[in-house]
């Protein structure tokens, strides 16, 4: 039995501690294990077209030309394998990948892209395999002695080591200096001046990298690794090679830089209950206001909408955070997600008449399925509660809800903010099911306000809302000491944008903490005394117990207490 | 109830390990129960993929299974005389102390029972960030009417069958892959943002558990057609009836079989 309680307590032990070990990690692109190389024979090709044509010409395309039935609907598309020219390597620019390059990216899949890791569903032989199959679509350059991939390997020592903070120091010095910022912005979110120019080698339009994504880099965010991109550049892209014009030393500062500025590694949010927080007075109404530094902020993660039709599975933004603030009469949320544009009609029509293309050249090519919508469209985020809550009560479906379970919506468009005959930017909207586009509340029911600005790729917009209304039940009505569900709708007008087309989250709550009452205080102080009463009294008694000889089975003899 | 002996009994003869004693033995067990219970178990899930956040268990558990863990090991300590003599001993020592052997060293035993009571009423009194519990039933009843639709291609073999499958396929990358995944394993691209994840379908424990007219239904009706005990509000799942042939989501059924390597459940009985 004994026995038993001791391994019982280790198992639960083991289970606590296994809970501090972080969640399923993404990975990076050099550290996968590649051993010894199979010979790449005409066996190995034909191996290789039934793993390919089980698992990858539905994107890759049957020919291998990237263009394959499900190819319009994905975001990047898909690799054209005939062009033999390929991101991810460890080959200098422009040069065709050793094969250990193509096992490393099949083995571990590409990050904010459609590739999955097919290393946990193909064995080994399997993966070399397709890759001599893949080789084969390009045999021309691959056979081919001068075009070699093995005799153009860079070269990469180990990182620098040293006083880190020098090391950022110097790297951001070397982002500033070879115009790294020209792309990816002085924030490193992508949001440089020349992004909205850049297309790839096919003609399509690519965005440089949002360097504060570290979880989204195709080729993985290791210092190694981002040394190795700056280096080898990532062909196809305008990203280019570094080799030539920044010394070895500077490329490995930039990489501990870039590498830097993503410190939770896109760790993935958690938190289900925002927490906020009562404030005494006045509410901020300024974006920057010192009083929303106090308040806890959760990272929400977002996604496409695709429950009904039309279906978004490219949306452009992936996380909003949230901040919520509260006083006696009215809640305020500040919210902020990564955006390389500002886009409202009047600035979306002006870059349209400088470039020459009208609302409806948007995304001639991309989609020729045509689920992305042609026009100009601003930016917009929404916060969704439902009309009617309360904890026994069942939630209205994610998607703004249904008739019999309606949703409000608090609703901050960029068009607003940036109309001088409009009042306010919020506006104030019922939704029940998606049958019908939310309809706008009555004037006298319009009582959110808001503010919103956009700074170096990032929109920051607070929303404020009376808690209680005079219209009863026909509105939402807050409480403090609440758990309310809620949810987030961000468009980014941009990226075609717009109704369903719009990036969303599951249901979260916000919890309107009061703040902890005095009595709380009192009934641990009262607990504690109590314990401490009935202890002096087992003592006392135990004492008399012991002073009468009662317990000496517990080695406690009369003569050993000198009371 | 021998003859009352003035030394103490060894403490050993309680049979635990390492010469720690029953009772700091005990107190361990409580103490890992308890740190399985609020760290291993929200956390086991997200390790075996089940779910992307850890689940915290609702606290009328905690208390339910503090209780229990707490009972069975007053039970098991009081079972035999000797051990629960040596269980008693040391905490009669520390009410009993005599004097000397330093101030702090007699005082800390008496302090724990009161710090724990203060602990407990403050996790009880002070308000907490924990979410309303979000209890689910995955696998709901197959209604009546779709356990009696059959499969059109279901009797295929060879060729025919690939041909079949290929076209689900199509409609699988197409359709299905943003969440359910290229490989059906639930974590495609979209997976991310939504709290319920995607139904995992190499999982053995989802389609492989099913008669094939399950999923079926699920395609059919989606997320909004469950029954409120499988918490449709969470459900992106779309309802694709009117968008998808019955024959295409037969289609898409197979291929789903073929990306994930499982079979179908056969139907109890080989006719009905």
């Amino acid at each position: 039995m004994p026995r038993f309680i001791t391994l019982l307590s280790g198992l639960a032990l083991g289970l606590g501690l296994a809970g501090i070990a972080p969640g399923r990690a993404s990975g990076q692109w050099l550290e996968v294990r590649v051993g010894d190389r199979p010979i790449l024979d005409t066996a190995m090709v034909e191996a290789g077209r039934a793993v390919y044509e089980e698992r990858c010409w539905f994107c890759h395309g049957e020919d291998g030309d990237g263009d394959g039935p499900v190819a319009p609907y994905l975001w990047p598309r898909p690799r054209d394998f005939l062009m033999a020219s390929f991101k991810l390597r460890t080959t200098a620019s422009g040069e065709l990948p050793l094969d250990e390059d193509l096992y490393r990216t099949i083995t571990r899949g590409i990050p904010g892209t459609s590739m999955p890791e097919w290393g946990s569903t193909l064995t080994e032989e399997e993966r070399w395999q397709v890759i001599a199959y893949i080789k084969s679509f390009a045999a021309d350059l691959f056979e081919d002695e001068v075009f070699d991939p093995y005799q153009q390997i860079v070269e990469r020592g180990d990182p620098p080591r040293g006083g880190a903070e020098g090391i950022l120091e110097s790297g951001r010095r070397v982002f500033e200096e070879a115009d790294c910022w020209e792309c990816h912005g002085a924030a490193a979110r992508g949001e440089g001046e020349k992004g909205p120019e850049l297309t790839d080698d096919s003609d399509f339009p690519i965005w440089p990298t949002n360097l504060t994504r570290g979880w989204k880099f195709r080729g993985g965010n290791s210092v190694e690794d981002v040394y190795m991109r700056i280096t080898t550049g990532l062909d196809g892209t305008p990203m280019p090679s570094y080799s030539e014009t920044l010394s070895e030393e500077e490329r490995w500062q930039v990489a501990q830089y870039v590498a830097s500025l993503d410190p939770e590694g896109g760790g993935r949010n958690t938190e289900v209950v925002i927490s906020a927080l009562r404030v005494d007075g006045e509410l901020p109404t300024e974006l920057d206001d010192p009083a929303w530094e106090g308040a806890p902020e959760v990272s929400i993660p977002l996604t496409g909408q695709a429950t009904f039709a039309p279906r978004w599975q490219v949306p452009a933004v992936t996380d909003i955070s949230v901040q919520v603030l509260y006083n006696a009469d009215e809640v305020a949320l500040r919210l902020a997600w990564d955006d390389r544009l500002a886009d409202t009609l009047a600035a979306d029509s002006a870059r349209a008449a400088k470039e020459g293309w009208s609302a409806d050249d948007t995304y001639p090519v991309l989609y020729r399925d045509g689920f992305r919508a042609r026009g100009f469209f601003p930016d917009a985020v929404e916060v969704m509660i439902p009309l009617r809550h309360g904890v026994s009560r069942v939630l209205p479906h994610m998607v703004y809800g249904s008739s019999g379970q309606p949703v409000d919506l608090w609703r901050w468009e960029a068009d607003l903010q940036y109309d001088p005959d409009h009042p306010q930017p919020v506006t104030e909207l019922r939704a029940g099911g998606t049958q019908h586009p939310p309809e706008a509340h009555a004037l006298e029911s319009q009582l959110a306000t808001g503010a919103g600005d956009w700074q170096d790729g990032r929109w920051t917009v607070i929303i404020r809302r009376p808690l209680s209304t005079d219209h009863g039940a026909r509105e939402v009505q807050l409480e403090s000491g609440q758990i309310v569900p809620i949810a987030f709708h961000v468009w980014d007008g941009g990226n075609g944008e717009t109704g369903l087309r719009m990036a969303l989250s599951s249901w979260y709550f916000v919890y309107l903490r009061e703040p902890i009452p005095l009595t709380s205080y009192f009934v641990v102080l009262l607990s504690v005394v109590i314990a401490c009463v009935f202890q002096l009294g087992l003592v006392v008694w135990m004492r008399s117990r012991a002073r009468r000889g009662l317990l000496l089975e517990y080695g406690i003899g009369s003569s050993k207490m000198s009371e | 109830m021998a003859t009352l002996q003035p030394t103490p009994p060894p403490l050993d003869d309680d049979g635990t390990v390492g010469g720690l004693g029953i009772l700091p033995w005990t107190a361990i067990t409580l103490v890992g129960v308890y740190a399985g219970l609020r760290f291993g178990i929200p956390w086991l899930a997200v390790l075996v993929g089940v779910s992307a956040n850890p689940a915290p268990v609702p606290k009328f558990a905690m208390a339910i299974y503090m209780l229990c863990a707490g009972l069975g090991a007053l039970v098991y300590v009081s079972s035999e005389d000797t051990r629960w003599r040596a269980f008693l001993t040391p905490i009669v020592q520390a009410f009993v102390v005599p004097h000397g052997g330093g101030r702090a060293r007699r005082l800390l035993p008496l302090a724990i029972i009161p710090l724990l009571v203060a602990w407990i009423t403050w996790g009880q009194v002070m308000p907490s960030t924990q979410s309303p519990p979000e209890g689910r039933i995955q696998h709901p009843g197959l209604p009546e009417q779709f356990a009696k639709l059959e499969n059109p291609f279901g009797v295929l073999k060879g060729p025919e069958r690939n041909a079949i499958e290929r076209e689900g396929v199509i409609l699988y990358q197409k359709n299905c892959r943003p969440c359910h995944g290229t490989k059906g394993t639930g974590d495609g691209p979209l997976a991310r943002g939504l709290r319920l994840q995607p139904v995992d379908f190499t999982d053995p424990g989802t389609i492989a558990t099913v008669v094939e007219q399950y999923p079926f239904w699920r395609i059919q009706k989606g997320g909004i057609g469950l029954p409120n005990v499988a918490t449709p509000w969470n459900s992106a799942m779309p309802a694709w009836e009117d968008e998808i042939e019955p024959d295409a989501i037969w289609r898409i059924i197979m291929a789903e079989h073929g990306i994930a390597g499982t079979e179908p459940r056969k139907p109890e009985g080989s006719e009905r």
